[in-house]
């Protein structure tokens, strides 16, 4: 009964595998590229700024101001020091690149410094790198406030800081970055094996043959969000492993919520993906239009950026739209805090509001198509 | 050598790895003379043209720089080789135009391209535009041209170069009759006027005849080389017309190409049955009636290419419901009206027709006339804007399932799933069509009678031309319905799995299945009871075969084909 119910949906399904599978290029576009991206993006793309080189015009010149110097020499942040001679010496090391950041001791530092006077340094970073100059520019301060401190001795008014770093304890960046791959990585594959899959059919001409056929057009479009899905699936769950084994990830949530949420996840994004591919006339143009979808996805996802700090705040409003910014909040959660049912199921409810979106908007424009 | 030779061809010979495509081939072009190529696929048309174009060096030239196996105008590919582009336009299968861009900004490209002088230009466009009647169409974009305009202004930018010998290599493929004709006066022209040398490729046999030489290829080698009227001459007292009287025509044919022996070819023209003997000796033992007619030199070319293919007629697909009395494809009012900046565009109006049981129904148009849209509203690949179509009663909007499982649609290109293999492509309609697993056992019976069983696993899109269409009709009827549509379906096919085709869709018809069937083929339309001519979105007339050509009788035209039938009855129109 269910076979002759579902016979030819089964068919059908069984189509779209074979022709994902035994096609060579498709075939390596499903495992290739995720795990080779996971590799580059884990090791490339660290938001953490070490190995600086940085430049010192030390104008006092004492015992002291140059124990603030070795201080800063002893910071595990900076690789190499060049001690400078003099203002245009500085500007061309910048000018050149040569150095990330400078810092310009004044003669009356320690006399200021003895007097307990707020001794003043200047710090100059190189402002075309506008988010590593922050940084280092903290790291700086950091060093001069514990320096002038300990100088200072004066224990019994200073608060003490004491930082801890929850969930990721060493703010190891791998973690961050591969917990959010397991949702960009699978998600790239889908919207492209989906927008794809359709406009080849039409190059081919072999659309006509799936409408010709009587197969009832949700199973047409059933049988196309199948096999990417899985597909997309499988490279999550691969990902994941990898994570596990090879960047020692301490996996902490329930693995059937996290498998349960990325195909929930990965049903929008076919949506996505068959809506793209029923604009598309070629696999050129689905290419195209899939280029155009994916970099707004990432940058709105809270990936590169963390939402709060888009601007104009038009555009924070606009991540509501993006699946992949409620996942990145599971699967981080679930991966690295086990986030329980009752936190992933809100940010389950706005995907499963943009699956039925996108995949009735394919509906609609596949059979808008028929016409 | 003979000043009035432009081409001669020695002894050449082409080796791709292993497999000869071209063996010891040798003839001569006079200047302004034309010669039609013809061969079925595979036969080397394309990799001759090529060689001669200096596209591809023969054998021989690959060993001695100094072979002349092929001289033009005393000038060898091999050491003159931009001498010889100069002298000679080539115009290969799918020309490449730039289809984003206007008539005239591709030839001005072209132009470009081919070191054309600026001030020479706007004249020589003139010329061309005119030639080819392109002139009212220059500012179309050339993706929106009909096929044949497409080739005519390919054609064009090839004669840029003011070539004394051209090389077409099929221009006529899916080009219908009409621009068939008209690209056929304007090469004559061309040759006339011009005293250029034309070699024409084609499939379409009947074309042989407006040409001044035949060249018959066959694996790669030359069977003929002559006039198409001296090839006629052969086949002299070895045609005839069988009347097949009270008999059904469809099964007598089946009969003769199964019992008799030395046939060559055999075929329905209207009424009646065209029978080609191979000798004198085979018409002795034919036992039917039988009237001798004028050969034609189709008859010579399915002799000299060897005939039928012996083993073909071994599928028993049978349609499954039983006789029911009513039309089986209905057509009520069919339109379909576009919104263009200009208001409507009219591209079917009002088509209406019936087809019953056991019809061959022939849909046939210049391109552009709306007979794929017609074809295509039927089977529902387009929503009617008005009217309906019916198949076995069902309505295809209204009951799109029930319509759908009582027809088969062979797509024009044989649309299969190229990537999955023949036995992949079988069980994926066995499955949507919900066929049960105790009829495995007779598909396995069919595969092996189209001889398809060696290629099960292979992919479809490697299989060669006819066995691809082989699996196409396999696939079209595994659910063994009372119709069939066919769209074109021997487009870019030989001549020989033409007719192995034709048997096949007999066959079908003898079993009462009903064909609906669009083609640019005039012996195909002999084929069918009956044929509707749609021309600028409506039906001209619907008639047989036989009636539309007594149509078009006169003075002038006392014996007129399929072809002048076609051509006459839209003339009228306009």
């Amino acid at each position: 009964m269910l076979k002759e119910k579902y016979g030819a949906l089964f068919s059908l399904i069984k189509k779209e595998f074979y022709s994902v599978w035994r096609d060579k290029k498709t075939r390596s576009v499903i495992f290739l590229p995720p795990i080779l991206q996971l590799f580059i993006f884990s090791y490339a793309a660290t938001l953490d700024i070490q190995n600086i080189k940085i430049g010192v015009l030390n104008r006092d010149n004492t015992e002291i101001s140059r124990e603030f110097i070795r201080q800063i020499k002893s910071s595990r942040y900076f690789t190499k020091i060049y001690n400078l001679k003099n203002e245009n010496e500085l500007k061309r090391a910048m000018d050149e690149e040569k150095i990330r950041v400078a810092v310009y001791i004044n003669n009356d530092f320690t006399k200021k410094y003895k007097a307990k006077n707020n001794p003043d340094i200047l710090i100059i970073t190189d402002g075309r790198h506008t988010n590593a100059s922050q940084i280092i520019g903290g790291y700086i301060s950091e060093i001069a406030s514990s320096f002038t401190l300990m100088g200072q001795k004066k224990k019994n008014s200073i608060i003490e800081f004491e930082t801890k770093d929850r969930f990721n304890t060493n703010l190891n960046y791998h973690w961050f970055i591969v917990a959010c791959l397991t949702g960009i990585l699978p998600m790239t594959t889908v919207v492209l094996l989906s927008s794809l899959s359709l406009a080849r059919e039409k190059e081919m001409g072999t659309f006509d043959e799936l409408i010709v056929v009587p197969l009832k057009p949700v199973e047409i479009i059933t049988g196309k969000v199948i096999i990417p899905l899985l597909f997309g699936i499988l490279d999550g769950i691969i990902i994941l492993i990898l994570a596990i084994l090879f960047f020692k990830i301490p996996y902490q949530g329930s693995f059937i919520l996290y498998v349960l949420s990325l195909a929930l996840f990965l049903l929008s994004v076919v949506g996505i993906g068959l809506f793209i591919s029923s604009w598309a006339k070629t696999q050129q143009q689905a290419m195209l239009y899939v280029f155009i979808f994916m970099f707004p996805a990432i940058m709105l996802s809270g990936y590169t950026t963390p939402i709060e700090n888009i601007t104009p705040k038009a555009l924070q409003y606009l991540t509501v739209l993006n699946p992949l910014r409620f996942f990145l909040v599971i699967s981080k959660g679930i991966i690295l805090k086990n986030m329980n049912l009752y936190y992933v199921s809100l940010n389950l409810i706005p995907i499963i509001i943009i699956s039925i979106i996108t995949l009735i908007g394919a509906g609609r424009a596949f059979r808008g198509k028929l016409e | 050598m003979r000043d009035d030779i432009l081409l001669s061809v020695k002894n050449l010979n082409k080796k791709f790895f292993d497999t000869e495509v071209i063996k010891d081939i040798s003839f001569t072009l006079k200047k302004g003379q034309k010669a039609a190529l013809i061969g079925p696929d595979g036969s080397g048309k394309t990799t001759l043209l090529r060689l001669i174009s200096g596209l591809m060096l023969s054998d021989n030239a690959c060993k001695n720089k100094d072979d002349k196996s092929i001289l033009i105008d005393n000038l060898s590919p091999n050491t003159d080789l931009l001498k010889i582009k100069k002298i000679i336009g080539y115009m290969p299968q799918t020309f490449g135009l730039y289809e984003d861009l206007t008539v005239e900004e591709n030839l001005k490209l072209y132009a470009g391209l081919k070191n054309v002088k600026k001030e020479e230009q706007n004249e020589l466009f003139e010329t061309l535009l005119n030639f080819s009647g392109l002139t009212n169409f220059k500012d179309r974009i050339s993706g929106a041209l009909s096929g044949g305009m497409k080739q005519k202004l390919g054609l064009s930018c090839t004669l840029l170069s003011r070539p004394k010998l051209l090389l077409l290599d099929e221009p006529s493929v899916g080009v219908d009759p009409v621009s068939r004709r008209d690209l056929i006066q304007i090469t004559d022209k061309l040759s006339n006027e011009n005293n250029i040398g034309i070699i024409w490729a084609t499939s379409y046999l009947d074309e042989a005849k407006f040409f001044d030489k035949a060249i018959l290829l066959k694996e790669g080698k030359k069977i003929y080389d002559g006039t198409p009227n001296n090839a006629k001459k052969v086949m002299e007292g070895l045609v005839f017309h069988v009347n097949p009287k009270n008999q059904d025509k469809r099964e007598l044919l089946d009969l003769i190409v199964k019992n008799e022996k030395g046939i060559s070819d055999a075929i329905i023209e209207g009424d009646k049955i065209r029978v080609v003997f191979e000798n004198k000796e085979a018409i002795k033992f034919f036992k039917y009636e039988k009237e001798e007619i004028e050969p034609i030199f189709e008859d010579f070319v399915m002799c000299a290419l060897g005939g039928r293919n012996p083993a073909f007629y071994t599928t028993t697909i049978k349609p499954k419901t039983n006789p029911i009395d009513i039309p089986y494809i209905e057509a009520n009012g069919l339109s379909k009206i576009y919104k263009t900046k200009n208001g409507e565009f009219k591209a079917a109006d009002n088509i209406t027709f019936k087809v019953s049981r056991g019809e061959i129904f022939g849909l046939l148009g210049p391109n552009g006339a709306g007979k794929s849209t017609t074809f295509k509203m039927l089977i529902g690949l387009i929503k009617s804007s008005g009217g309906n179509s019916k198949i076995m009663g069902f309505d295809i909007k209204e009951n799109p399932l029930e319509a759908k499982k009582n027809f088969g649609y062979m797509a024009q290109k044989f649309s299969l799933f190229g990537n999955l293999s023949v036995r992949q492509n079988i069980d994926f309609f066995r499955g949507v069509y919900s066929i049960k697993e105790n009829k495995k056992e007779e598909i396995q019976k069919i595969i092996e009678g189209m001889e398809l069983d060696r290629y099960l696993d292979k992919n479809a899109s490697s299989l060669p031309l006819g066995f691809k269409q082989r699996l196409a009709l396999l696939c079209a009827t595994i659910h063994n319905p009372p119709v069939l549509f066919l769209d074109e379906p021997t487009s870019g096919v030989d001549p020989i799995s033409r007719r192995e085709f034709w048997m096949r869709i007999n066959e079908l018809t003898k079993h009462k299945t009903t064909v609906l069937i669009t083609t640019h083929f005039m012996d195909e339309a002999q084929f069918c009871d009956r044929i509707a001519l749609v021309y600028k979105g409506k039906i001209l007339i619907t008639d047989t075969p036989d009636n539309l050509k007594n149509s078009v009788k006169s003075e002038k035209l006392k014996n007129p084909t399929m072809e002048d039938a076609f051509i006459e009855i839209i003339k009228k129109a306009n």
